[in-house]
């Protein structure tokens, strides 16, 4: 059975994370859905699986209108969700995993344990018969590989005509991840439907026959790869691509004239060989008054490393000197002291309290320099004339500095972001790391922040910007560094900038 | 799409504004209604003793709860202060009793609640137990440990009189000292958070605490800074009640948890809804004591009291917990 999503828009507050996707799953046919993290996949994952509305747009099931209001109605209806990590429950065993709410019983009340125990291992053998899974074990006790084969039989324990696989190799060992590709493919050649969302790009190409790419909660092209004829590098131009042509060689639009750097620029950042769980830079320098950008797929270390350089205790090995100073594994409160910055990802998370207003926000990590020591009492008309200040240099649009952070903007609330690290604290700070700098910000806000950072550079700071918007990395890095697997893989200097070039040195293919 | 946001936004926003209005005045148009309810039901309340009797009588409730206000700052919950006030008013009249000099046995008192916050904080920052958890087992223990130093009676007989008179003394024959003390503390409190960059530190740990070490804030300090500050009221708290009492009561200041809980919640929805504040937990010890009172006068059992307390509690929470994210753990 088919089921078929029709201009499918989700709209979170203050972000739009699906825009009239429209897209058709069907039986015995493995359909992939790729694209960068905020693409939408999870969201478009959640309302196929019941757990998230749609706010416009139909779902139908073999040419019936259908919707899930919850996800036990979408189970109802043959709909089942391989989620990308820990839906068991730990202290149940495998054999009660996977019969969980579907517990056959005796006497009406109570647990028939053989029973579950039998379909459990019925289904083990129907689809896995290579592997032995100790089903009667709590699945806590099992190794992650095993405890993925037991949320797959729980998902197909239900008999369904239409699996989702959220991220399923991600955490899994390569001999099991064969067995799980292999799975894959039984199970669509058995007639059922299968969506596979995953990262690992090759393991798409290989399996699916058809793949949805999204980029902005857009769905940009759908592809068919009944002969395996999609390539990784193809799927990566999409992905990325964001350039209103398909001439993929072009130059950015951006005049790329290049910023010249007195050669006697203090260098900010001097790197070698720092590296943490989940990146590894050779080396790198940085000087006052340069903007490096970082560039690479999700997962391939660049955020990591970037963040690093603010959180230095995320690196387990390497040296860091800052200004020419060793900077060990100093904490956060000291890389301030020391004159760095950092605007992070996922603002309302990393970067703002909800509750607060623009002043509190804004004063946030600098109020100790309006106020009055040794005590540290708050001069609120110090603290307001600052924030004033700002609200009018940065443009940030609010009713009033006492309006609640939430109630802007995504771009203003960046500013704001920005603001913080300026408020009586102008020249103070040496290092400004951006990470996703313009996330859920809206066309005309990004430039004005695009001008933010090039204002920070060009007033002596370093900047370092890791973000996944190419074509934002090309409009204000002077040089750019793409990072693979986790490495620092490539250094493209501005001269070299193309969107082929990035794509190329992303996806590791050389010209 | 920017401009349907922003309209959406804002349509979303508008009848929350009414609302949080209400909110942010219902509290205390509940305390002025019971206020004239009680003035008119009976001629004994508003006279001037008995309003200096009701200061008299939240002091002690009202300086737990501002210490509890310290803590839910920074989101954490202390349940061990009523067991504080019972060990700083029971050591202050054993030491006195010993022959320690007053000054001493204060500072002693003080500093053994000051101990337990600590204790308290490594537990929770240190070890990372659930707060709620570390100082329920804290409350257990120092349940235990002040019916082992008390014997289990009361500690009363060669405390100095210079003592008492903390507890039972008055300003100029009017006000009595508890109530001064109290209107220094609150007076002392508000400034630190509302004024000094300690009380937006500790507000902004509660609020977001990545968010806080993001910004360079010492984000593990001052969740110890809560919990001190909450055990260190609550030993002011004890101080008070074995001098207004003359002894030391084994299980002296037990009901103060609960109140003082109570006073945070109430306080919780107004001024800023949804955050504990000094002035608004003030107000919710003065609604307790308003309430308590006059029921007392009317001549109200206090069991009902009791009843009439945990409804003002439950529509108070449900008021705060409708409108924001009143996340206690």
């Amino acid at each position: 059975m088919s089921i078929v999503l029709e201009n499918i828009t989700k709209q979170w507050p203050g972000t739009l994370a699906l825009d009239g996707v429209s897209i058709e799953i069907v039986e015995g046919r493995v359909h992939g859905i790729v694209g960068e993290n905020g693409a939408g996949k999870t969201t478009l994952v959640s309302i196929l699986s019941g757990a998230v509305q749609p706010t416009a747009g139909t779902l139908s099931m073999a040419g019936q209108p259908v919707a899930f209001e919850n996800p036990a109605a979408a189970v109802a209806n043959g709909v089942s969700l391989v989620s990308q990590e820990g839906s068991l429950v730990p202290h149940l065993t495998g054999a009660e995993n996977i019969c969980l709410g579907f517990e056959p019983v005796k006497s009406r009340f109570f647990i028939n344990r053989r029973e579950v125990q039998r379909q459990a291992e019925e289904l083990a053998k129907q689809w896995f018969p290579e592997t032995a899974i100790a089903l009667n074990r709590k699945v806590d006790e099992l190794p992650y590989a095993d405890q993925k084969v037991i949320e797959i039989l729980r998902a197909l324990h239900s008999r369904p005509k239409v699996l989702i696989l959220d991220e399923p190799t991600a955490t899994l060992p390569a001999k099991e991840k064969q067995s799980l590709w292999t799975l894959i493919r039984q199970l669509s050649d058995a007639g059922m439907a299968v969506v596979l969302i995953s990262h690992f790009l090759q393991e798409v190409v290989d399996l699916c026959d058809e793949i949805t790419v999204l980029q902005d909660g857009r769905k940009v092209s759908h592809l068919s790869n009944a002969g395996h004829e999609v390539t990784e590098r193809q799927l990566i131009d999409l992905m990325l691509n964001r350039g209103q042509t398909g001439n993929q060689h072009r130059l950015f639009d951006s005049a790329l004239t290049e910023r010249s750097l007195a050669d006697d620029a203090e260098i900010v950042v001097d790197i070698k060989g720092w590296q943490g769980a989940r990146f590894l830079m050779d080396g790198l320098e940085v000087r006052s008054g340069e903007i490096v950008g970082l560039i690479g797929l999700t997962g391939s270390g660049h955020f990591e490393f970037a963040q690093s350089l603010f959180e230095p205790r995320l690196a387990t090995a390497g040296e860091y000197r800052f200004k020419s100073k060793d900077v060990g594994r100093a904490s956060v409160r000291d890389m301030k002291r020391r004159g760095a910055a950092l605007i992070p990802d996922h603002r309302m998370i990393n970067a703002m309290i909800g509750d607060w207003t623009v002043r509190e926000n804004m004063s946030m990590a600098g109020i100790q320099e309006t106020s009055l020591k040794p005590f540290g009492v708050v001069q609120n008309g110090r603290e307001r004339a600052e924030t004033h200040r700002l609200i009018k240099r940065l443009n940030i649009k609010t009713s009033s500095a006492e309006t609640k952070i939430v109630e802007l903007s995504g771009g203003n609330k960046q500013k704001v972001s920005v603001a913080k690290w300026q408020f009586a604290s102008e020249g103070k700070y040496k290092l400004f790391v951006f990470l996703e700098p313009t996330e859920g910000v809206d066309v005309g806000a990004k430039r004005e922040i695009h001008d933010l950072i090039v204002s920070l550079a060009e007033r002596g700071a370093a900047v370092i910007v890791a973000s996944s918007d190419l074509l934002e990395i090309a409009h204000v890095a002077d040089r750019v560094v793409a990072f693979r697997n986790g490495r620092d893989a490539d250094q493209i200097a501005r001269r070299d900038f193309s969107e082929a070039v990035f794509i190329n040195a992303i996806a590791g293919v050389t010209q | 799409m920017t401009m349907t946001t922003t309209l959406a936004q804002e349509k979303a926003s508008r009848p929350m504004r009414i609302g949080t209005l209400v909110q942010k005045y219902s509290t205390l148009a509940v305390l002025v209604v019971l206020f004239l309810a009680f003035s008119i039901g009976t001629d004994r309340f508003f006279t001037g003793t008995n309003l200096v009797n009701i200061l008299q009588q939240i002091s002690m409730l009202t300086i737990v709860a501002v210490g509890l206000t310290f803590g839910f700052a920074a989101k954490e919950m202390d349940l061990s202060v009523g067991y504080v006030v019972g060990l700083a008013g029971l050591l202050a009249p054993l030491l006195m009793v010993a022959g320690v000099p007053i000054p001493l046995s204060i500072v002693g008192a003080l500093g053994a609640g000051l101990a337990v916050g600590l204790i308290n904080s490594a537990l929770v920052v240190g070890v990372g137990v659930p707060s709620l958890i570390a100082t329920l087992a804290a409350g257990s223990i120092l349940w235990g440990i002040n019916f082992m130093i008390s014997g289990g009676r009361a500690i009363y007989g060669g405390i100095p009189p210079e003592y008492l008179a903390v507890g039972q003394g008055k300003v100029a024959g009017i006000l009595p000292y508890p109530a001064l003390i109290m209107l220094v503390v609150v007076a002392a409190s508000w400034f630190l958070m509302e004024r000094t960059t300690f009380g937006r530190y500790l507000y902004a740990v509660g609020g977001n605490a990545r968010a806080a070490e993001l910004s360079g804030i010492k984000v593990r300090s001052y969740r110890v800074y809560g919990l001190a500050l909450s055990s260190l009221f609550a030993a002011i708290s004890g101080i008070i009640l074995s001098a207004r009492l003359g002894s030391g009561q084994p299980n002296g200041g037990e009901t103060y948890l609960l109140d003082g809980l109570a006073a945070v919640f109430i306080g919780m929805t107004m001024l800023r809804p949804g955050t504990a504040t000094v002035m608004g937990t003030f107000f919710g010890a003065l609604l307790i004591g308003i309430m308590n009172n006059g029921l007392n006068l009317v001549g109200m059992d206090t069991y009902v009291q009791s009843i009439v307390k945990g409804i003002i509690i439950v529509i108070a929470v449900s008021v705060v917990s409708r409108t924001t994210k009143l996340k206690l753990l």
